[in-house]
């Protein structure tokens, strides 16, 4: 007991070098909590801009991982109403799932009527309300922004959302009210190729029987055709009314990316045949439900009829988990270096202490002090300091927290398609916030050791004569 | 009884050799008085040093109540210090974070004192007259007060050894008179064995026994304080 207490008032003493010595570690656990912090909202933002746009798990048939890139509508799911019942039944993945929902993958050519211009795309067909469910997921409370405007009806089956890219391309920009969108330059006409009429594909289809689509007459979007190629290899075209252009993560997505109504896409890719679905999307209530689903989804897939398998959102985006990955050897790697000055700071702060109280340490160990008990005596020195650095240090990096997350500072990161507030999710993060100030105690507490030990082991004649 | 035979001291500094005693052989008895004197360098401290358990000998044996200290691991010799062994130092070297209360408490806790604590500290400091100055720091202290605390820290565990090197060395005259006089009144009401060191004259005249040292051999001691069969 006297011993702390000749620690914490020898602490107290040597006020000014104390001062620096919790400062360099205060400085340090803000350090690594503030870096900590960024990274925790930048991974969460990460998800929350994936989990919005592919779900956390996507169904689909068996072998479709492996093979479906070569054929991809042999992989495509017929019965999948019945899927979506049967999931939706299930009492244990009822109470975790948020939106169970179909999609249908295509790609083809995309053109324009009007500019007469045209593009590869590739793009899924939706369920509107649902894709809108889906973009308000938000469960860390990051306000990201949710949906950038109102959902298109269910029932509005011509409607699309292009990329900016495509409108671009397209030379829909104006009409879409795109803004810093140049016009595409004015094509030139190769008079060689004069025989080959312009390219309406819509005559294409005729000669494959058009699918029955709803006119919509007096629809004052942009027109746009779509043509695809159906499991026979026919040729087939829909008509789609742009209903806007929305700005993606990616400028190969930006580009290329169609979106439309769900039965409008299977019309396009199955033609007179039933309808399929490439895949199912599954989006949780929350991440930390996706073991508790994953279990389930194999149960379930092991019932007959029921041919799938599942792929998570880390294992569909690669990007996700390599970023993670990245953010770990960063949060690591400067972890390290932070540490590594406060060993430094600590036992050079005690080393001096140990020097400057020689005489001291002689006369305890004279009294009858053990070497143990000198020695414990410097190493709760060095704790004391450690705790009031790594104290000082989360309360600074909390107040940081809270002023820079209310000072309207924006970014954007690389998965949002938008400049987003910038913010530091630290709150969330309470075993950050434990665990760092914890691990630079432990790590000021080692600092100490050497110097402590060797205040344990002076020879109390020479301490004694030390002026 | 303190007993040491034939007992040499050298130090090494790089490769020069410094005798500071050499073949010293005599006998402290207990609840005495002893005064150690001699000049600067004669090897006063290196006794102290010796006596009280801080040092080891070269060579020769050092024995205090019957034990030689050097069969003694560092451990057992910090506990036989703690409990048998007081010093009071020139430079008093009280702790300078702990009140005048808790430097004496201090010396009772590192020999193991567990109940009472600060009891019995307070009755010591009150025996040396500084009751009034318990809650004050040693730089709140003057000199002659912080010897005093000096005395009561070393006096309270009622050690039945007190070693002082050179205790009135940086009081002025009047203050080392009444330190001295406190001395000898705790060492009789205690009886406790008192050795210590000093140049000082009037020192010697209350003392009971006079030891003179001289280039690190024992010049002067009385004759029953030598041991016949290493006498020199």
């Amino acid at each position: 007991m006297i011993g702390a207490k000749v620690a914490v008032r020898s602490v107290v003493r040597n006020r000014r070098r104390s001062l620096m010595t919790v400062g360099s570690i205060a400085v340090g656990t803000a350090a690594i909590l503030l870096i900590g912090a960024l990274l925790a909202h930048l991974l969460l933002s990460i998800e929350t801009a994936t989990v919005r746009r592919v779900g956390h798990l996507t169904i689909f048939k068996a072998g479709y991982s492996d093979f479906g890139a070569v054929n991809p509508l042999r992989y495509s799911i017929p019965d999948y109403e019945r899927v979506i019942r049967r999931l939706r039944e299930d009492s244990e993945l009822r109470s975790v799932t948020r939106v169970i929902t179909p999609v249908q993958s295509m790609f083809g050519l995309i053109s324009s009527p009007d500019s007469g211009a045209s593009k590869t795309f590739f793009g899924r067909g939706v369920i509107w309300s649902d894709r809108q469910t889906m973009a308000g997921w938000d469960p860390y409370r990051l306000n990201l922004g949710g949906p950038t405007s109102a959902s298109l009806r269910d029932d509005d089956a011509n409607a699309a959302i292009i990329g900016e890219g495509v409108a671009r391309v397209l030379g829909l920009c104006e009409r879409l009210r795109v803004e810093r969108c140049k016009s595409p330059p004015k094509p030139v006409r190769d008079t060689s190729l004069a025989a080959i009429p312009d390219e309406d594909f819509s005559s294409l289809a005729e000669l494959d029987g058009p699918v029955a689509q709803a006119p919509a007459a007096g629809d004052s979007r942009p027109a746009a055709d779509l043509l695809a190629s159906t499991p026979n290899g026919a040729p087939n075209v829909m008509r789609v009314y742009v209903d806007r252009a929305e700005r993606q993560v990616a400028k190969e997505l930006d580009d290329n990316a169609v979106a439309v109504q769900l039965g409008l896409a299977q019309s396009l890719v199955y033609g007179r045949n039933p309808p399929e679905v490439s895949g199912l999307i599954v989006q949780l209530n929350e991440t930390v439900q996706l073991p508790r689903a994953e279990a389930r989804l194999k149960a379930l897939f092991r019932e007959p009829g029921m041919n799938l398998e599942y792929r998570t959102y880390e294992q569909l985006t690669p990007f996700y988990a390599q970023t993670r990955a990245f953010f770990k050897v960063l949060f690591t790697f400067i972890s390290i270096i932070v540490g590594l000055i406060v060993v430094f700071t600590v036992s050079n702060a005690m080393m001096m202490s140990v020097l400057e109280r020689t005489s001291e340490i002689g006369t305890m160990r004279a009294l009858g002090a053990q070497q143990g008990a000198v020695r414990n005596q410097f190493l709760l020195e060095g704790t004391v300091l450690g705790s009031a650095g790594a104290g000082a240090g989360a309360l600074l990096a909390l107040l940081l927290a809270f002023a820079l997350n209310r000072s309207g500072l924006t970014w954007q990161p690389p998965t949002a398609a938008a400049p987003m507030p910038f913010r530091l999710y630290l709150a969330g993060e309470t075993a950050l916030i434990l665990a760092v100030p914890l691990l630079l105690v432990v790590v000021a507490c080692v600092a100490s050791w050497l110097p402590a030990r060797r205040a344990g082991r002076m020879t109390i004649v020479e301490a004694l004569r030390h002026v | 009884m303190i007993n040491l035979k034939d007992v040499s001291k050298t130090y090494k500094v790089g490769s020069v050799e410094t005798v500071a005693l050499s073949h010293v052989t005599l006998s402290i008895p207990e609840s005495c008085f002893t005064v150690v004197v001699g000049r600067s360098g004669s090897g006063k401290t290196t006794l102290l040093n010796l006596l009280g358990c801080i040092d080891f000998a070269t060579s020769g044996t050092v024995e205090i109540h019957g034990l030689d200290t050097r069969t003694l691991s560092d451990r057992d010799l910090t506990t036989f210090r703690a409990r048998h062994v007081a010093f009071i130092f020139q430079h008093f070297s009280l702790i300078p974070v702990l009140t005048a209360l808790e430097n004496v408490e201090y010396g009772l806790l590192a020999a193991g004192a567990s109940q009472r604590v600060r009891e019995r500290a307070m009755a010591m400091l009150d025996d040396v007259g500084l009751a009034a100055f318990a809650d004050r720091r040693p730089n709140e202290l003057s000199g002659g007060q912080k010897q005093r605390v000096a005395i009561a820290r070393a006096l309270v565990k009622e050690p039945s050894i007190v070693l002082a090197d050179e205790p009135t060395a940086n009081l002025d005259s009047e203050t080392g008179d009444s330190v001295t006089r406190l001395m000898r009144q705790m060492q009789r009401e205690h009886r406790t064995t008192f050795v210590f060191s000093t140049h000082d004259p009037e020192l010697m005249e209350v003392a009971d026994e006079t030891l003179k040292i001289k280039d690190g051999r024992v010049e002067f001691a009385p004759e029953h304080l030598q041991v016949p069969e290493f006498a020199q």
